[in-house]
């Protein structure tokens, strides 16, 4: 134990004083700007087209519309016309008055959701469209929620940081944090090999399997360190721009899908193409997390994700000899298996481990919707954990056994 | 009880033998050389002892402990310099020092990092960052992690490579001191007249064998010496030579060279003043450590070429 220690020490003095590291965290500073930027442009435009001052001018707009109508002709299609535009001055007007009031009356909104929403599911028992059923079921479990832990919804026209956050993850988890991640630990051992300073390190009298596992703990640490600090800066400069609203709104996770074949409705064309799969969600296991408990969860699964990056990019530094070479493979693993996975249609994709590196979407659901499978967060785990510790293991094996003979 | 013993030691890699059933003992307080051409297997023999390279048949035990299945025990008393002294470039000495410290688990690791240093000279550069050091200087900290955990036996390949005239008279009186304070030392080097005033035994490896194991005077003494004679005519002094049998060439102008061992000097000289050859000077040609090596070497040098050893050991 004290051995391992003194190797993780060592390891730890020898990360922290790489240029890579130091290349990494520039690199994570400049991820953390690129989504300072996007999100303010972002918000900007939120603001151009999302205030009250915009929504009085739509009015303004429809009511011009309106008028141009009435001086036509009356037929039923300039009626539906006039009939929609007063339904949308109505909501606009409503979308003002909640903006001006701070969202007052929003039990009642909720209320009326509820019941429009009840409505909906009933039609669509009574179509047997079981994917609007469910979903019509979800978005009460939502509602319900807000109104017995008394949470209330955004205000018009604001953004959650939370939500921009999730969906820049869902990039991020893709291409940068491996990116982070295989920059900081593919020459971990190759990188000693290069330099020839594996030598002096081997001839200690401390087992290979300790060096090599101290190593390996060095990386997890500072893949997590870095990780976590990536996700916080970007929650905090999403906070920053976006304000902290929305926090307690729930999140529905776990939710399980299966997938059925919708009937024909009629008056369709038959459908000869492949079988259109469309989701059915049980929320028998389905938690409802406000959104900030989900984003501190969701981090510590992203890092997770990145611990196995580091550790196929661990493998690849004790496979190869040459510093420039491991960080190559593992990066060509990382960034071409992320692509081939978005591109591939096969059932495989489920035992690759660029499929569950976002495991806010195994999380919420998103990925099984994407994949037309029931893949749960379970099974995102399983499968890094799986190839985590094959990497593991075939590097211990491979650099406990081999000769060092030139180096 | 030997400090290394190495009993019928061999190694494969793929189909090469690189290393052919080499058995040798390293005494205490002595400085054993490893000479030999390159890819004779030195170095894949020094990787064996130090724990790098795995033999495949045969046993190596540093003060008994068997390298293989008891390798911390094993290692505990060993310090080596590989090759080129890397040392991390990014860190300062200290560092460097405190890093070999924590793997040795060297108890008062601090006092005795001072005490390395000052012994290799570090003093006043030891906070320097080691990518500022010069080479002699990287030599001195190689030396200084081989010594930090006060090791029975220094393993030391091809320590003098890139070391200037005055560095390396430095370093072969500092592995001098430490042989007499009861170290034992192995060295290898393909610089023979190195390893002829550093060492007290020599073996001499040829394709992965052990083709001579002896000390370094008898390796001297022992084989065929000559004596070297100025004279008034060479040539007439061969041919009078050759003529009773013995077996002489022209050296340089006025000097011929017979082969003889000391005892036939006198008879020698005496067959020359009787053919009327006059005699300036008579010296005995003690033959250097190189030229024993090469006459050693040499008769094998023609199917060396052709043996697999080449090339993978001496990387």
């Amino acid at each position: 134990m004290l051995e391992l220690a003194s190797v993780f020490a060592n390891e730890w003095m020898k990360l922290m004083r790489r240029k890579r590291m130091w290349v990494a965290a520039v690199l994570g500073a400049f991820v953390v700007g690129l989504f300072a930027l996007s999100t303010y442009h972002d918000h900007q435009e939120q603001l151009r087209y999302n205030s009250p001052s915009a929504w009085q001018q739509q009015v303004a707009t429809l009511k011009q519309d309106i008028a141009q109508q009435k001086a036509q002709k009356m037929t039923d299609q300039t009626k539906a016309q006039i009939q929609a535009d007063n339904q949308q001055i109505k909501s606009l007007q409503g979308q003002i008055a909640a903006y001006q009031n701070g969202n007052e009356n929003w039990r009642q909104n909720v209320r009326d959701e509820i019941t429009q929403t009840k409505q909906d599911e009933k039609m669509a028992a009574a179509e047997h469209d079981s994917t609007t059923m469910s979903m019509d079921q979800g978005s009460l479990l939502r509602l319900n929620y807000q109104l017995a832990h008394d949470v209330p919804p955004l205000v018009p026209g604001e953004q959650s940081a939370y939500q921009e956050f999730t969906s820049f993850i869902s990039v991020a988890t893709q291409i940068f944090l491996p990116l982070l991640a295989v920059i900081l630990v593919a020459d971990m051992v190759s990188g000693e090999t290069t330099s020839g300073t594996i030598k002096l390190l081997l001839i200690r009298p401390v087992s290979r399997f300790k060096i090599l596992f101290g190593k390996w703990l060095a990386s997890m640490a500072a893949t997590a360190a870095l990780t976590v600090a990536v996700c916080v800066a970007l929650l905090l400069v999403g906070c920053g721009i976006l304000g902290t609203g929305g926090a307690k709104l729930p999140e529905l996770v776990g939710t399980r899908y299966t997938f059925v074949q919708q009937p024909q409705q009629s008056g369709q064309v038959v459908n000869t193409g492949p079988a259109q799969l469309d989701p059915v969600a049980h929320y028998a296991h389905t938690l409802i997390l406000p959104e900030w408990q989900f984003v501190v969860y969701g981090i510590l699964l992203t890092t997770l994700a990145m611990l196995v990056v580091a550790t196929i990019a661990f493998l690849c530094s004790a496979l190869f000899k040459s510093a420039m070479a491991s960080t190559a493979v593992a990066l060509g693993v990382v960034i071409i298996g992320g692509i081939s996975v978005s591109f591939v249609h096969s059932k495989v994709v489920v035992a690759l481990f660029p499929t569950h590196l976002n495991l806010f979407s195994n999380w919420t659901g998103a990925l099984a919707e994407q994949l037309k499978m029931s893949v749960t967060l379970t099974t995102g785990l399983v499968v890094l954990a799986a190839w985590g510790i094959v990497c593991l293991i075939a590097s211990l094996l491979y650099f406990t056994r081999k000769d060092v003979l030139n180096a | 009880m030997s400090v290394l013993t190495l009993e019928h030691v061999s190694k494969t890699i793929g189909r090469r033998l690189i290393v052919d059933d080499v058995n040798m003992a390293v005494e205490p307080g002595e400085v054993y050389g490893f000479l030999g051409p390159n890819g004779a297997g030195k170095t894949t023999t020094i990787r064996m002892i130090v724990g790098l390279i795995r033999p495949t048949k045969g046993s190596i035990r540093v003060m008994g402990h068997d390298i293989s299945r008891d390798r911390r025990a094993a290692l505990s008393h060993v310090g080596a310099i590989v090759e080129n002294p890397e040392t991390y470039s990014y860190l300062t000495a200290r560092q460097n020092l405190v890093h070999y410290a924590r793997l040795a688990g060297i108890p008062h690791a601090k006092r005795r990092i001072e005490e390395v240093v000052d012994l290799v000279g570090l003093t006043g550069r030891v906070d320097d960052k080691v990518k500022r050091y010069s080479l002699g200087m990287r030599q001195r900290l190689g030396v200084a992690q081989a010594l930090l955990a006060n090791p029975k036996l220094l393993v030391l390949d091809e320590p003098t490579n890139g070391l200037d005239p005055a560095g390396i008279r430095e370093f072969r009186e500092m592995i001098r001191n430490l042989a007499q304070g009861g170290m034992s030392v192995l060295v290898s080097s393909h610089l023979l007249s190195e390893i002829q005033m550093m060492c007290d035994r020599v073996a001499i490896l040829k394709g992965g064998r052990i083709i001579a194991q002896r000390s370094v005077s008898s390796l001297v003494d022992g084989t065929a010496s000559a004596a070297m004679i100025r004279v008034s005519n060479e040539n007439a002094a061969v041919r009078v030579l050759k003529d009773r049998q013995w077996d002489a060439e022209v050296s340089a102008a006025h000097v011929i060279r017979v082969r003889t061992d000391g005892s036939a000097i006198p008879k020698l000289i005496r067959d020359l003043v009787r053919a009327e050859i006059d005699i300036y000077a008579v010296e005995p040609a003690r033959e250097s450590l190189e030229e024993a090596f090469l006459e050693l070497t040499d008769d094998k040098l023609a199917s060396s070429s052709s043996t697999p050893a080449g090339g993978v050991a001496n990387a």
